[in-house]
């Protein structure tokens, strides 16, 4: 190996495809072979299997008589050397030739080869079609819709091919299951789309519900505007009280505090203050709708709908009696006023709680009303609606015991007693059991032992089932290798269903801890909780309300409609709110003017698509239904354009506008119609497949301008050509260098060249899709979580995207002072100064990191889940970014220990030094382990650190010849040495991602073409890229000879019979 | 007699030789079954509950001091790893030294995607191997039922770089001809739709005929490659059209009926179950009930993917650790047992789907099991070394099918040893017509059907 590395006059790239054949024919001159010295030799091993009649695996050799109809076929020359280099063929049964004989054989391929390259030098090749792939099939729908809806999750993946990549049409298949996944996916796309005669299609994020009839069609988009607010107002709400309690420390009791001040404003010296005001003074703003309702409760403003009911309810009675009692203002200090209010608030919380009770029955959760809740995440008490069981989890408890509460709710009036019955435990293994077989018994909150079978007074109940009178709990011991526990709670007697109220659920140790007592009863809930005198009268006149009462905010309210026109909510069947204020009053509560006062100019634009649904389909509603079918078809006609890149012809149109005609004639709504040819075009080969039109012919051609508009796009997208690309290429302008580097440039600098980077250097360098990596060992690095990782993933992407589109040298790969960070990666990196989420340039004042090797994605992705791994960090680097061949490894190869230090006490590095001992692995190992020791600085989610194992960090690599590499600085050093086989290799791979195939030794001109654009542009990303797109290869294709027949199943040339070895 | 004494050495033989020497053991079962596998009763009024064949394969070998087997019958003893087996003894039959080469150690790419076709595996960074027996069933036999054949999965072809050879050699063991790979079904969801959901077939049928015929118009216009991919895209949707017309037919069954008509298990949830065992026993009870209600006669299932990251610490015992890398255990005592868990737990998976067979009735005296070869194993023994000369692999049921259980077959005397043999073997009692037409004789390096199945 080493002698191909320095004898390679074609570069590692080339060398590596044709390693054995290299090594086979170096003792022999490579002058001239004779084609008639070398034909006896196949005549005399080969032809008996491999003629024109037995064909075995599918090959005829005697048929190539000639020097020049054997060098035809590159990949034929390749298998060949192949099989001879590695004595694969003859077969071990048959007569072998002997070596020199071989040598011979291999210096005849290898001038073939050299007749192919020279022959048809940027030979494109036969790319075969692309289809569409899972990754492309996002970003598409991304570049339709505007949203990433994550839809090509639901396709079978294929798996890279060529040189590693996924756009390789001869590694794409098409197997029953990847149609149906693709139709099934198209269809789950249609659910995120609205289509509204006469309008364009309006897509959500969200799946919205099918249309039963046109009928519906009102509802849905008056509901989709109410659905949206309802969220934004939600989200806003969140942020709003996560920001007051950071900077307060509490949240709604700033909002009784600005309803003090704006009471007491003249107080103040402010009698003529606003609402506006006062809620804007605060340093984070409150809401001034808020504010006033907030205000106007507390007064008692009954001209305010509503109000009169709230004053009746004694909980909001007590609130305003406390409210009132708050001190009279005392100059500009607050001190007093907001202790008070503290003590509302504490009074206010421990109120919340007893509301926070559910009765059993199949419609509520068990579930308990703690305050922190992460005590009972051990034991937690899962109840899956739908499913008429508990589910309680066993596994993690540390302790193997588990307390079944159970105790009345809060309100209840009697205290029914409850069985537990048809209880199952689910084994590890996922093996259930009856309860009763593996739980001998239980021990009540008394002491007292408790057998199956039985009541709560020793009554007699079924097998398995045992009962208990709240409150109380049952123990039991964890069985050995227990998951979960599914049971079934009821009440002993069922007529006390509806009328009384229990509250159950799984309890840690102490459940002690988890009763408390009120007015002689014992409730369970939060720990040792404090009532005062105050608290208790509220409670009592809570406990005798109907529960449906507490429900406010249950309630929908329609301040949505605030502001919408009144022909319009006519139109719609919608009641216009009377008021800006909520229909259901609750302090604290957003209104219209609030929330569309906070909206961002993405959130502006969103709100508007809703607002033009609901104004189409009122527009939809006067359209004549001969205008409605002509709205389809122009709507079916140009997205099936769309998707297909070219104009569909007037027959396509027609017949996909028969679909949609055939779907109304049976009764379907417009929009199941309309998505009904939607799906098809979806499906259609026209969209899944890039073909090229043929000429039926083995000479290049060059593509048409439409053809290269695809083919570019999905290079420089991963998507669609857009409507500037297209026009272009079908004005035949594209074809035009000038036109063709503009629109490049154009490309890259478009959002979506992310798509380019994440395929072509995501997949060269592996870290595509590393926002999803979940290698390292989830307890020994909990922090590896899901900011780091899309963090890390951001960095890399970033970083290229930054080469490519600010023209900066792809050597900065190796030597960059500078990377990419947000607060998150800077501080795991230990780097100061950067804060807040957004990712930023910054530059390193250390030599720490820098370039690709510092980068955490690359880091983690190269170790082991609890340690490092320096082999898998060096072979990244030696075969990944340099390029250059590792043979596989041999079988049998000892490992190395999962945890930094091994049972004999040798960390990672002494293991592999040990391991290198061994002659047979020495060989390869000494290429790459020292690049990867010279990493050890670096923890396996790429931390920087100095010790491992207790030890100081050896970050020293060593070589067989002596050399040393020492740590990063002189990793880079030793890097840049080597840069000419990175130059290479990355002019390789950007070639082999361009082409969508394996690269063939007439890409060697290319290749080297690309080489001299880097070295004449200060290597120049872009210089690189665009000398692929210009390579004659990538503007041209070569048929395949067409067959006589295509193969079919029912024909399939690859028959069994055939196979026969 | 002793299983390690099986008169099977005969060196030098024709395979006509083989087969006449062999005797009453090869007297083989096609001509009827191969009559009524193609939908036509060979003898009027004798009907009875069709052959089926299931393939399971685990990936990354067993731990070898816990996987064997002694004595026969109702005194078999099984090891550690086989035990969740004990009370299905009497319907194993373990195949002991069978392999897809001669010479098979190495890496692992070469002995995982070959196993269903024998086909060597030849290097390079596209699809190139040979047609696998499930599929060439399906394609024959398969004719037979709405769903010609079920290739399942529960990980997607690697996305990452693949070691030299295409990333979806790693995920499947099907391949429809030399240049497809079929890539496993991973979705319950879509499985259950396509064995169950007619209606919604149906409503598809006129975007079908809409795409068909796009694709028929593209055709003409395509150079050789991409008129055969072209031809992949009109194979699937051929194979939906006949699904629906097969689903649709009411008189397909003839005496024989399936034991229920309607399936009894929820459609799934759509998207892929985190939970591996879940994921598992929900596409094993899929295969299970396709075969109940005879939807399909074929199937192949690979648990996970060769060389898995897959994670078992749902398993007491087991580690975060990748199934791969504890599969390289460097004999380790406490790596050695978390690799014993796992070869356990995929034991206890086929125990689930054997005991859900039997209790099955199908009439004439059978179980589901009965009638069906189901071949269990892994693509190699010990997966720390890689070797792959003598597989882990169990024939289950069958006995219906010529197949007689409790015995452990070792076959290191015979002469030819791949696995071409025993897939053939089947192949034949599943009543498989090869391409001539005629019984088939040979399947891929085939040298003669496997001896000895028959007991």
């Amino acid at each position: 190996m080493q002698l191909l590395l320095a004898s390679s006059s074609l570069g590692p790239r080339f060398t590596a495809a044709f390693t054995g054949l290299l090594l086979a024919v170096s003792s022999l001159s490579l002058s001239a072979v004779d084609f008639g010295t070398v034909q006896p030799l196949l005549q005399k091993y080969c032809y008996e299997c491999h003629n024109a009649e037995k064909e075995e695996g599918h090959l005829d050799l005697a048929k190539y008589k000639t020097l020049e109809l054997f060098a035809q076929d590159h990949e034929l020359l390749d298998h060949l050397a192949w099989v001879i280099a590695e004595e694969e063929m003859p077969p071990m049964k048959a007569p072998q030739p002997t070596k020199e004989e071989r040598e011979l054989i291999l210096a005849l391929v290898e001038q073939s080869l050299a007749v192919l390259t020279n022959a048809q030098p940027n030979d494109p090749g036969i790319v075969v079609m692309p289809r569409v792939n899972m990754n492309e099939y996002d970003y598409i729908v991304q570049d339709l819709t505007g949203y990433d809806l994550e839809l090509g999750q639901y396709l079978t993946p294929d798996g890279v091919g060529g040189e590693g990549f996924l756009n390789v049409g001869a590694n794409q298949m098409m197997s029953v299951g990847q149609f149906e996944g693709f139709l099934s996916t198209a269809k789950k796309f249609m659910n995120h789309a609205r289509i509204i005669p006469g309008a364009p299609i309006f897509w959500s994020r969200n799946v919205m519900a099918e249309l039963e009839d046109q009928k519906q069609l009102k509802k849905m988009v008056a509901a989709a505007w109410e659905d949206w607010h309802t969220a934004r107002k939600s989200t806003l709400a969140n942020q709003h009280q996560k920001a007051l309690e950071r900077k307060f420390d509490y949240v709604w009791e700033a909002y009784l505090e600005a309803a003090w001040q704006y009471h007491h404003r003249a107080a103040f010296g402010a009698p003529n203050a606003t609402y506006e005001q006062i809620a804007e003074a605060y340093d984070i703003p409150l809401f001034p709708g808020a504010l006033e309702l907030t205000y106007r409760l507390l007064t008692r403003d009954t001209s305010l709908r509503g109000v009169d009911q709230l004053v009746e309810n004694p909980y909001f009675q007590e609130l305003i009696r406390q409210w009132e009692a708050l001190p009279a203002p005392r100059g500009n200090d607050l001190t007093q006023v907001r202790e008070a209010i503290a003590d509302i608030s504490k009074w206010r919380k421990a109120a919340s709680d007893l509301n926070d009770f559910a009765p059993i029955g199949p419609d509520h959760h068990l579930d308990l009303p703690v305050a922190d809740r992460s005590d009972l995440q051990a034991l937690r008490g899962l109840y899956n609606k739908g499913e008429p069981r508990y589910h309680i989890d066993l596994a993690r408890d540390e302790d193997g015991r588990v307390f079944l509460g159970v105790a009345p709710l809060f309100g209840s009036e009697f205290m029914p007693e409850v069985v537990w019955k048809n209880g199952e435990v689910v084994m590890e293994d996922g093996s259930r059991q009856p309860w009763q077989k593996v739980i001998p018994g239980f021990v009540d909150q008394a002491g007292q032992q408790r057998t199956w079978g039985q009541g709560t007074d020793g009554r007699a109940l079924g097998h398995g089932e045992i009962g208990l009178t709240p409150p109380g709990y049952l123990a039991f011991d964890v069985p050995e290798g227990a998951k979960e526990l599914h049971v079934d709670l009821v009440y002993a007697n069922p007529d006390a269903q509806g009328k009384a109220g229990v509250k159950a659920g799984p309890l840690p140790e102490a459940p002690e801890n988890y009763f408390w007592e009120f007015a002689d009863r014992k409730y369970m809930g939060r720990r040792s909780p404090k009532f005062s005198n105050r608290m208790a009268e509220t409670a009592e006149k809570m406990a005798v309300m109907d529960t449906t009462n507490t429900g406010y905010t249950r309630l929908r309210d329609n301040i949505a409609f605030y502001g919408v026109p009144e022909d319009l909510l006519a139109f719609l069947d919608v009641k216009p709110p009377e008021s800006k204020f909520p229909e259901r009053l609750f302090l604290f509560s957003l209104n219209a003017e609030d929330l569309r006062r906070k909206l961002s100019e993405d959130e502006q634009a969103e709100l508007e698509k809703y607002y033009q649904q609901m104004a189409a389909t009122k527009e939809a509603a006067a359209l004549e239904p001969a205008m409605v079918d002509q709205q389809a078809k122009e709507l079916i006609g140009g997205f099936a354009g769309r998707l297909w890149r070219r104009p569909p012809t007037m027959d396509e149109v027609n017949r996909l506008f028969a679909l949609y005609q055939s779907d109304r004639a049976e009764g379907r709504t417009y929009e199941r119609a309309v998505k009904t040819a939607l799906t098809a075009t979806l499906v259609a080969p026209d969209f899944l497949y890039r073909f090229t039109q043929a000429k039926g012919d083995a000479e290049p051609y060059a593509l048409s301008d439409p053809e290269l508009a695809t083919r570019l796009a999905f290079v420089l997208w991963g998507s669609l050509p857009d409507e500037e690309l297209l026009r272009v290429a079908y004005q035949d302008q594209l074809s035009n260098p000038e036109m063709l580097r503009a629109q490049i440039n154009r490309m890259i600098m478009d959002p979506r060249a992310r798509n380019f980077v994440e395929e072509f250097t995501g997949m060269w360098l592996g870290f595509a899709d590393f926002d999803r990596f979940s290698g390292p060992d989830a307890e020994k690095y909990d922090e590896f979580d899901n900011p780091l990782k899309e963090a890390m993933h951001e960095e890399a992407t970033l970083f290229f995207l930054d080469l490519l589109r600010n023209n900066k040298p792809v050597t900065l790969a190796f030597d960059a002072d500078y990377t990419f960070l947000n607060e998150r990666l800077a501080d795991h990196y230990g780097v100061d100064g950067v804060d807040g989420k957004e990712m930023r340039l910054v530059k390193l004042d250390n030599d720490q990191r820098g370039g690709i090797f510092g980068m955490g994605a690359f880091l983690t992705k190269t170790s082991a889940p609890l340690r490092t791994s320096p082999v898998h960090r060096g072979i990244w680097l030696y075969e990944k970014v340099l390029g250059l061949p590792v043979p596989e490894p041999p079988a049998n190869v000892p490992l190395l220990s999962d945890e930094e230090v091994n049972e004999e006490g040798l960390t990672v590095a002494e293991q592999l030094a040990q391991h290198r001992e061994d002659p047979a692995c020495a060989s390869c190992h000494d290429r790459f382990d020292p690049l990867g020791v010279a990493l050890e600085n670096f923890d396996p989610i790429g931390g920087w650190r100095t010790k491992t194992g207790g030890q100081p960090v050896d970050a020293k690599g060593e070589f067989a010849s002596g050399e040393v590499i020492e740590g990063l600085p002189q990793l880079k050093d030793y890097m840049q040495e080597k840069r000419e086989y990175f130059l290479e290799n990355f002019c390789s791979k950007l070639l082999a991602y361009t082409l969508g195939r394996s690269l063939l030794p007439t890409d060697k001109p290319a290749v080297e073409a690309m080489m001299q654009a880097l070295k004449q542009t200060d290597y120049s990303f872009r210089a690189a890229l665009e000398t692929a797109i210009f390579s004659p290869q990538f503007r041209m294709r070569r048929d395949e000879e067409i067959r006589p027949q295509a193969a079919t199943p029912a024909n399939n040339p690859h028959s069994v019979a055939s196979l026969q070895n | 007699m002793n299983p390690s004494d099986f008169p099977f050495y005969r060196p030098h033989l024709s395979r006509r030789a083989i087969l006449k020497g062999l005797g009453v053991s090869l007297t083989l079962p096609w001509m009827e079954s191969l009559a009524w596998a193609m939908g036509e009763n060979p003898n009027p009024g004798v009907t009875g509950p069709p052959r089926r064949w299931a393939t399971l394969l685990f990936a990354n070998g067993v731990n070898t001091s816990d996987w064997w087997v002694k004595g026969e019958g109702a005194g078999m003893q099984l090891s550690r790893s086989l035990k969740p087996l004990e009370t299905h003894k009497e319907d194993l039959l373990f195949l002991d030294n069978l392999h897809i080469f001669d010479d098979t150690v190495g890496v692992h790419t070469p002995y995982f995607t070959n196993f269903l076709s024998g086909e060597k595996v030849r290097k390079g960074s596209i699809p190139d191997l040979a047609e696998s027996i499930d599929h060439y069933m399906s394609r024959t036999i398969g004719k037979t039922t709405p769903v010609p054949n079920l290739v399942l999965g529960t990980e997607p072809s690697s996305l990452g770089s693949g070691g030299g050879s295409p990333g979806i050699y790693n995920a499947t063991v099907t391949w429809s001809s030399r240049t497809s790979p079929v890539p496993p079904d991973i979705f319950p969801r879509q499985t259950f739709d396509r064995l169950f959901d007619v209606s919604g077939l149906i409503r598809d049928r006129s975007i079908l005929d809409f795409v068909s015929g796009q694709a028929k118009s593209i055709q003409p216009k395509l150079d050789a490659r991409d008129r055969d991919k072209m031809d992949a895209y009109l194979t699937a949707i051929r194979s939906i059209e006949q699904r629906i017309e097969r689903a649709t037919a009411e008189d397909r069954f003839e005496g024989w009926r399936p034991s229920i008509e309607e399936p009894n298990m929820e459609r799934p949830a759509d998207g892929k179950p985190q939970d591996v065992p879940e994921h598992i026993k929900l596409m094993l009870d899929l295969i299970v009930l396709a075969f109940q209600m005879d939807k399909t006669r074929l199937a192949t299932m690979v648990f996970q993917k060769d060389v898995t990251g897959m994670s078992f610490n749902f398993l007491k015992g087991v580690s975060n650790t990748g199934m791969h890398s504890i599969s390289h255990h460097r004999k380790s005592a406490e790596t050695l047992a978390e690799y014993q868990r796992i070869n356990e737990f995929h034991v206890q998976m086929l125990d689930h789907m054997i005991t859900r067979m039997k209790g099955i009735d199908e009439g004439n005296d059978t179980t589901l099991l009965d009638n069906t070869m189901l071949l269990f194993g892994s693509t190699m023994r010990d997966g720390d070394v890689h070797d792959a000369n003598d597989l882990p692999l169990i024939l289950c049921g069958g006995s219906a099918c010529d197949i007689k259980g409790g015995r452990a077959l070792r076959y290191e005397k015979l002469d030819d040893r791949r696995l071409c043999n025993l897939h053939l073997s089947l192949a034949q009692r599943m009543g498989v017509p090869g391409e001539d037409g005629k019984p088939i004789q040979e399947f891929g390096n085939s040298h003669y059907p496997l001896p000895g199945l028959t007991g």
